[in-house]
């Protein structure tokens, strides 16, 4: 720990027996705005002595920089040209002495850094541009159409909906598929599963799904039937010929129980009520009113059969559903299941087109300069990367050459060859991955995680391109974690959830606050392995397991955490806040990490005792008097209370006549009145709002008028016009009110709303003014 | 001829300002000084006689001005921890001693409100320019002055009026070196110009003279040389001066001036200390038990507050603050019972009043004793003429009419409350909450607007307004209320569980 100076402003190591964790740095103002991504650790120098690299986003667009920190010194700084989006550290050959690359992706580009400089800048290939697009700019570059049509036309086809696309293909398919679906669904429900005809499933599936269309984009909803009966969570198998098996037999073998009590009684009585509507056809064969009770029956029999069949399946539906879906899945269900093809999705644009489309299109100037720069250059189409990890080659040694995998916009995970930078591998998802996790090695067998902006978790082993799993989550993912054969999620909804990587759900937290980030705690020299998260009010909690055994109190809200070796010490954990500061702590070696939930027992308001006074004495005495007299007690109280619901009501009636009500009493004309009074005077300001409380009727024909003493005051406008009140919305109306006086008295100012042509006032407000300020005359 | 004309005029002035007939006086010194100019008895004579005419009293609280607390400099720490200035009253405090906003109504500063409604209890530290300029409303002539030193022009220029051939002493021609000199002048002098010329300038000129002419320091010039300073806001410098003069001399008026200085400069807790130095020489002082109950009142501590209130009723048991207070606690802390037995003492000693009955008739509904609850509001109408107050005790029967299930009585009544008081806001929710119960939801809405649109400090409205955002299905506007109640009342069950139900909803995949 020698390298660890405090300056003179930070703290100083504290020592605190029962924390895990020393406090090696605290730099307030040490501007690190990056994310966990973006940070890495690595033996750039492989001198052992580890340095801290960041790819520090900066405060504005162009001010992203990477830095490199030894010790808690910055020792070296270049600038990059576009924000960072990870920043990796690999082995990319089998030079001695073994120096890691540093590999920072920003946009569509990944830069690699060697000893410090750069050495390599990778593009991403390039893609298919849509045709449309590329006209556009061919006219604009002829001087065809001017930068306002081309923005126009970009935008309409951002917008361009997939209704055109499916035009081409038989919509008719769609909806006989979802017809079969179910009755092919039940029918193999009476068949044992040695039975079923597995040859059936692949011709199914070719049958109903044209090669073209992608199972992926199938609504989530209606596939994710499948459940395991203990856990909530679903699965669905993507590879095409198996998906149905899949499914299938997981309905067959954990839910077949439940669906038997459910169709057993609708089957009961279809066999056995259907004879006896059989009846009148033998007993009076040739009848014709029979036969139409015949027919009739028949036809009421089709029908209920008809329901048993198709309305049973759909509601069983959402119930295995994750458990957190509202209680309307089913209609939402319904609802995307028909409505699927006219989902809205756009064309993908190029990144110059799609910036084009967000310039306001009132600023003509901006808009043609930008087209007037960059109509010439040819126009490309790149993936932007979103994350990036890294794979072992061949060997798992800790400085064993790796592969990059990079997930990027257009919704693939690239394998790229470290050593020539050449695509090895490409593999499709149905989402932009943002999280990626990494097991394995390239030649032998690896395992891909990826959570997708879809809040779905796609696994990919060796053999796959599209995913092998699809695990759904119940919110958004915003962390990802992989420990042993686990997948820790951290979600939107404030949950860190565990999945084995088979997707079975094994447990979730509710947290107490909103996930900034999720980071491994890796701790190889004891054995340990908890995940850190940092939450939004400003604490990291470690859970090793599901249990939470450590919270971290940290000045603001952490933005970004690493745990790693750093310098020549293992164990120490970065955190960057959300101010832009730099917090190093260190693991304790004698750190207790027995697993003790902190947060086990019961919780803390159980002890607290609930402040209710005792009944006094006085209670007591009065309630017996209560007991005593109680006829005599509710007598007095009842007469009072008819006597004051008379009294009150009269007042009330006078009220009614006068109209002096701030509310209207008029059904008709539903209108309230609020008024206030601004400033210290001698001028005052009088506001009025006025508001239509009724549902659709309009008012008009109104006016404000104000009724004061004019030797105390006067009004700049005695009479203010109300224009049309349309129904809901507030009005005010104000005027300035000056008082004469000087003497420190005060009165009333009555604002009346009338109708024109009416002499009683629609509603009346009494305003008590205060008593004005005088004037200080020097 | 009367008798007093064969008296000599002199002693006749004295016998007449001994039995405070100053107007009187203040005319025979005049015709005693026309006779002979430099008689410094009568010129002395009429100079006490003038100022007793306007005296007041300032050792009491005082309004704070719109001035004073928006452009208020003195606080010593701008973000104070909780607990330890009147800005941030102590959370803690709150959850441990049960007053909920929900148990017991709060003014607009967030403080629960008082028994007693004296200066600053109503409407203290607003927290912005517009609802510093509104009118704070049960407070309609109270409402907060420009500035203290405007006020006191005020005065000063209303009892010029009264001497019509211009100012008995033409201060601009005052040699003050002079005076400063003979405190038997000087004393009657500096009162004259402080109280009836309100020329702080002058006083403090001539206050701080008489400080350095005698030898050893005067208490009674540091004292009223501490009483200008704080007329010009310069706190700090009164302190110094007031703490030598407690050195030399402990009397009561020290100790309250001493702490009004403190909490103006948010001191409360050394306030406290000093009230507690100044019990221990004046032993059962019952103006400094009360300062230290009005503090810890200000401070949200109101068991503190309440045992204070109790040592003064030991004192002195005819304190109408202390009973009131007291009583008010034990309302709020469902012992209405207890309560009842206080304001019949209040009644007992005279306080006929129409707030009264109205206390009263809530007590006994909420005690049980029923046959009593109707006369006592009837009377309560009965008693006033003041809108402002009949629009209380209207939206107070309200309260049993929502209590005995008589909708259509407690409409009636919030309506009359707001005739009475068209800025009623409790009135507006609770019409709101009655429309809402009728169906009529777009009255509703509009109600709970207009409710919180008059009072943002309830949480009511606000969490009302979300409940029914919610059920109409605007999630988003829901949300916002919500979080405003939250603001108004952190630990509103309620109002977390609609938030993390928001929450969940927005979460939602």
């Amino acid at each position: 720990m020698s390298f660890f100076y405090s300056s003179e402003s930070d703290c100083t190591m504290k020592i605190d027996e029962k924390s895990k964790w020393l406090d090696a740095h605290h730099d307030n103002l040490a501007s690190l705005y990056t994310f966990t991504q973006c940070i890495a650790l690595s033996d750039i120098h492989a001198d052992g002595n580890w340095k801290l690299v960041i790819g520090d986003l900066g405060t504005d667009n162009f001010s992203s920089k990477l830095k490199v920190f030894q010790g808690v010194n910055l020792m070296h700084e270049s600038s990059l040209q576009d924000l960072p989006n990870g920043v990796i550290s690999f082995y990319m050959d089998t030079h001695e002495p073994r120096t890691p690359a540093i590999a920072v992706c920003s946009g569509p580009f990944i830069y690699v850094y060697k000893n410090l400089r750069p050495y390599y800048k990778f593009s991403m290939p390039t893609l298919e541009i849509n045709v449309t697009e590329q006209e556009l700019w061919a006219q604009v570059k002829d001087g065809k159409i001017n930068s306002f049509t081309l923005r126009e036309s970009l935008q309409g086809l951002k917008l361009l909906t997939k209704v055109l696309i499916y035009t081409s293909r038989p919509e008719s398919l769609l909806i006989i598929m979802t017809l079969l679906f179910p009755c092919i669904y039940i029918l193999n429900l009476f068949l044992p599963p040695f039975l079923f005809p597995r040859f059936f499933l692949p011709l199914f599936s070719i049958s109903f799904f044209p090669s073209s269309f992608s199972i992926s984009s199938f609504p989530s909803s209606s596939f994710s039937i499948s459940s395991f009966p203990s856990s909530s969570f679903s699965i669905s198998s993507f590879s095409s010929s198996s998906f149905f098996y899949f499914l299938f037999s997981f309905f067959l073998f954990s839910l077949f129980p439940l669906f038997l009590l459910l169709f057993l009684f609708p089957l009961f009585l279809l066999l056995f009520l259907f004879p006896l509507f059989l009846l009148p056809l033998f007993s009076f064969l040739f009848s014709l009113s029979s036969f139409l009770y015949f027919l009739f029956s028949f036809f009421f029999f089709l029908f209920l059969l008809f329901l048993l069949l198709f309305l049973f399946p759909l509601f069983l539906l959402p119930l295995f559903s994750i458990s957190s879906f509202p209680s309307s899945s089913f209609f939402y269900f319904l609802f995307s299941f028909f409505l699927f093809p006219f989902k809205n999705e756009g064309v993908q644009l190029t990144v110059r087109s799609f910036k084009i489309t967000q310039v306001n299109p009132s600023e003509t100037a901006l808009l043609d300069a930008y087209v007037e720069t960059f109509k010439d250059f040819p126009l490309k189409k790149q993936p932007v990367i979103t994350c990036m990890g890294t794979l072992k080659k061949s060997s798992t040694d800790d400085d064993a050459i790796s592969c990059l995998i990079i997930g990027t916009e257009n919704c693939c995970i690239y394998v790229l060859d470290s050593a020539a930078f050449t695509v090895l591998k490409t593999m499709t998802l149905p989402s932009v991955p943002v999280f990626i996790n990494v097991s394995g090695m390239y030649d032998v067998e690896y395992r891909i995680i990826a959570t997708c902006r879809d809040g779905k978790i796609y696994t990919f082993k060796r053999v796959n391109t599209t995913p092998k799993h699809c695990i759904e989550l119940s919110s958004q993912p915003v962390g990802l974690v992989r420990i042993n054969k686990t997948i820790v999620v951290g979600c939107m909804d404030e949950t860190l959830q565990c999945v084995s990587d088979k997707g079975k759900r094994l447990w979730s937290i509710k947290l107490p606050a909103s996930i900034m980030s999720m980071e491994l705690l890796d701790y190889t020299a004891k054995g340990i392995s908890a995940i850190l998260v940092a939450l939004s009010d400003s604490t990291v909690h470690m859970y090793q397991d599901k249990h939470l055994v450590d919270i971290i109190q940290t000045p603001d809200v952490i933005n970004a955490l690493k745990f790693g070796r750093f310098g020549r010490e293992e164990g120490n954990l970065i955190l960057t806040t959300r101010g832009g500061g730099l917090i190093v702590k260190i693991l304790r070696r004698h750190a207790d990490f027995e697993i003790k939930d902190i947060s086990l027992g019961p919780p803390a308001s159980q002890n607290t005792k609930l402040n209710i006074p005792k009944k006094t004495k006085l209670f007591v005495s009065q309630s017996v008097r209560e007991r005593e007299n109680p006829v005599a007690m509710f007598r007095t109280f009842q007469r009072d209370l008819s006597l004051f619901r008379l009294n009150t009501a009269r007042q009330f009636a006078q009220i009614l006549e006068n109209n002096s009500s701030p509310i209207s009493s008029d059904p008709k004309e539903p209108l309230k009145i609020s008024a206030l009074v601004q400033g210290i005077g001698p001028i005052f300001k009088l506001m009025v709002t006025i508001q239509n409380t009724s549902l659709i009727n309009p008012s008009m024909n109104l006016f404000i008028i104000f009724e004061f003493n004019n030797k105390l005051y006067s009004v700049r406008k005695p009479r203010i016009p109300i224009p049309f009140l349309v129904p809901g919305l507030n009005y005010v109306f104000d005027t300035l009110v000056e008082c004469k006086t000087d003497k420190g008295i005060s009165d009333d100012i009555k604002v009346l709303v009338f109708r024109e042509g009416q002499f009683c006032p629609l509603l009346t407000a009494v305003i008590s003014m205060p008593v004005s300020e005088i004037f200080v005359k020097e | 001829m009367p008798p007093f004309e064969r008296m000599d005029p002199m002693f006749y002035a004295i016998s007449n300002f001994r039995r405070r007939k100053f107007k009187e006086c203040a005319e025979l010194c005049t015709s005693i000084l026309e006779k002979s100019p430099y008689d410094q008895c009568a010129w002395t004579l009429k100079t006490r006689a003038l100022t007793e005419q306007v005296y007041v009293d300032d050792l009491d609280l005082e309004e704070e001005s719109i001035s004073e607390s928006l452009l208020d400099e003195n606080a010593i720490a701008q973000t104070a921890r909780p607990g330890t200035s009147l800005k941030t009253p102590s959370d803690n405090a709150q959850e441990t001693m049960g007053i909920s906003p929900a148990v017991r109504p709060v003014t607009q500063s967030g403080r629960p409100v008082t028994g007693f409604i004296r200066p600053g209890t109503q409407s203290s530290r607003p927290g912005t320019m517009e609802q510093a300029l509104q009118t704070a409303r049960t407070a309609h002539t109270a409402r907060p002055v420009s500035s203290a030193s405007g006020r006191y022009v005020r005065l000063g220029t209303a009892s010029m009026v009264s001497s019509p051939d211009g100012p008995f002493i033409n201060l601009a021609r005052l040699n003050l070196s002079k005076y400063a000199t003979r405190p038997d002048l000087a004393k009657s002098l500096f009162e004259y110009i402080f109280y009836h010329e309100n020329d702080v300038r002058t006083a403090s000129t001539l206050a701080s003279l008489a400080v350095k002419s005698t030898k050893e320091p005067d208490w009674w010039w540091q004292f009223h040389s501490a009483k200008c300073f704080y007329r010009m806001l310069l706190y700090r410098e009164a302190e110094v001066l007031l703490k030598s003069a407690l050195e030399q001399q402990e009397t009561v008026a020290l100790y309250h001036y001493i702490n009004k200085v403190y909490i103006k400069m948010d001191q409360p807790l050394q306030a406290i200390a000093m009230y507690k130095k100044g019990l221990n020489r004046f032993a059962g002082e019952v103006t400094l038990l009360i300062g230290i109950a009005r503090i810890y009142e200000s401070l949200n501590d109101l068991n503190e507050s309440v045992s204070f209130y109790r040592q003064v009723l030991r004192f002195d048991s005819m304190q109408v603050e202390a009973i009131a207070c007291i009583a008010t606690h034990h309302f709020y802390n469902d012992q209405p019972e207890i309560a009842l037995k206080y304001f019949r003492r209040l009644l007992q000693m005279g306080v006929y009043k129409s707030e009264l009955f109205c206390n009263m008739g809530l007590c006994c509904f909420y005690a049980q004793q029923y046959d009593m609850v109707m006369v006592c509001f009837s009377k309560a109408l009965a008693l006033t003429d003041d809108s402002m107050l009949l629009a209380d005790i209207w939206y107070n029967v309200g309260h049993v009419a929502m209590g005995i299930g008589d909708l259509n009585l407690a409409h009636q009544c919030f309506r009359m409350t707001l005739t009475y008081n068209n800025d009623h806001a409790e009135a507006y929710n609770n019409f709101g909450v009655i429309e809402f119960k009728k169906g009529h939801l777009a009255m509703a809405r509009a109600f709970y607007q207009s409710s919180f649109a008059l009072a943002p400090h309830m949480f009511e409205p606000h969490f009302n307004f979300a409940s029914l955002n919610e059920k109409l299905g605007d999630l988003q506007g829901s949300y916002n209320a919500v979080r405003k109640a939250l603001d108004a009342f952190p630990e509103h069950t309620d109002s977390k569980e609609l938030i993390q139900q928001l929450r969940q909803h927005f979460s939602l995949l």
